[in-house]
């Protein structure tokens, strides 16, 4: 198994606990992952590459 | 840090804390609440700042970039923070001892500091069955914040 399944699969697993669960390593490390994801989605959210806003100006 | 003598004493605070007893929270930053030799001094984090510098981490804003983390180094600034400080709980963080601020003084610095989200904290902390209504109040009364408890808990706690 190469380390980038090992990371996702270990990622998956924090997320699929119940936040009740985690230890707070666990909770720190998931807020870690969430700031890096939004970190590295916002730039294209912002040029409107995903999630492009419909003529009303709504994305969701 | 503390070993080569640059701070006396530290413990995580703000919303790192908070996470040992809620749910996790968003978060930007890791707040450190530090004791060091010389607090009235004007530059008194040189000392800290100079250490981080020497080991590598560098100076970000306000914060110092250790890993993907800015933190926040706060000298204790009142009473309050002291004994927050001195009662901290030791705790591990992936296998290293680290100092953390309990529950109901995490609740009383918010009660303390008292912007929205500081009340939604201390609300988080109560529900997580943590610290209790009566240890926030006695250590807010303790510290001179009895009324700023008083008009907390008509306001989210007793309608």
């Amino acid at each position: 198994m190469n380390d980038a399944i090992r990371n996702l699969l270990a990622k998956r697993s924090l997320w699929q606990k119940s936040r009740k669960d985690l230890s707070w390593e666990e909770k720190i490390h998931m807020v870690e992952q969430v700031r890096d994801e939004v970190a590295r989605w916002l730039p294209a959210y912002r040029k409107g590459t995903i999630f492009p806003a419909k003529p009303d100006g709504n994305r969701g | 840090m503390q070993a080569a003598g640059v701070i006396h004493d530290y413990a995580f605070f703000g919303a790192i804390a908070q996470m040992r007893y809620t749910e996790p929270v968003i978060t930007l930053d890791v707040d450190v609440l530090v004791d060091i030799p010389s607090p009235d001094r004007i530059d008194s984090l040189a000392g800290v700042y100079e250490f981080c510098a020497r080991k590598g981490y560098r100076p970000e804003g306000e914060a110092v970039r250790v890993g993907s983390w800015p933190v926040q180094f706060l000298p204790a600034f009142n009473a309050l923070t002291r004994e927050a400080m001195v009662q901290a709980e030791t705790c591990e963080f992936d296998g290293i001892p680290s100092r953390v601020v309990r529950a109901e003084y995490l609740a009383t610095i918010a009660l303390s500091t008292g912007r929205s989200k500081d009340h939604e904290r201390i609300l988080a902390l109560l529900e997580s069955g943590k610290t209790s209504r009566e240890n926030i109040e006695t250590l807010a009364r303790r510290h001179g914040l009895g009324e700023a408890w008083q008009r907390f808990a008509r306001r989210f706690l007793d309608e």
